[in-house]
């Protein structure tokens, strides 16, 4: 299975939970579930006073580790959309639901510029 | 001016009292890596709920009624039905006992 547990993750919310938007919200459970172990295998294989059999197994184990909790492969995605391109990083949100929301008036402090 | 074996000492004892790793050699003893703040919990709260999961003043005026939210749109449509009944274009009145069937 490519994304083993899927439905054990808590959904985000908001009226669609895309395909995407699950995936990646599973993804980011994985990473912080695993975070902890995969610090202390990067820990051991980036320590240079260690033997170098204890660093090459530490680094087959990290590289063994699913790809799934991996913190590469968390995307920053639209919250209200999932679309996962031109994401505004301060809203979250991808430019097409940036400029509905600002423009009904749905997001506090965004104003038109007109000059 | 202290002597280098001094000043090495003073760094040794600042490491002690501030719980720092001592690596004088610059060695790459993967410190960054144990002193990195967890990602995790941040990643995590990403997502919230949406804007629009939040209901409007008619939702919760519907689920209870008690709660008397401010509803622009009702306020206009009820305005609005006034101002006609007014005029004497309101909408018809339902009939009271219905038709006989012929």
């Amino acid at each position: 299975m490519r994304y083993p547990g899927l439905n054990t993750v808590p959904l985000p919310g908001g009226p669609k939970n895309t395909t995407y938007i699950i995936r990646d919200q599973f993804k980011r459970f994985m990473f912080a579930k695993h975070e902890v172990k995969r610090q202390a295998l990067r820990y051991l294989s980036r320590n240079t006073t260690l033997p170098m059999k204890t660093r090459l197994e530490a680094q087959l184990k990290l590289n063994a580790m699913p790809h799934f909790t991996s913190p590469t492969q968390i995307k920053n995605r639209c919250i209200e959309s999932g679309y996962g391109r031109s994401v505004i990083s301060d809203f979250g949100m991808c430019r097409i639901k940036f400029r509905e929301l600002a423009l009904q008036g749905d997001l506090p402090g965004v104003k038109k510029a007109s000059w | 001016m202290a002597s280098p074996a001094r000043l090495r000492e003073l760094t040794k004892l600042r490491c002690a009292i501030f719980n720092k790793p001592y690596n004088p050699d610059n060695l790459r003893i993967g410190t960054e890596i144990l002193q990195a703040p967890l990602r995790g919990p941040e990643l995590i709260n990403y997502y919230y709920p949406s804007l629009k999961a939040i209901p409007t003043a008619a939702q919760m005026n519907k689920m209870d009624p008690e709660m008397n939210c401010y509803d622009p749109d009702e306020k206009y449509r009820l305005e609005r039905i006034e101002r006609l009944k007014r005029k004497g274009k309101g909408a018809p009145k339902k009939q009271s006992a219905p038709k006989s069937k012929k």
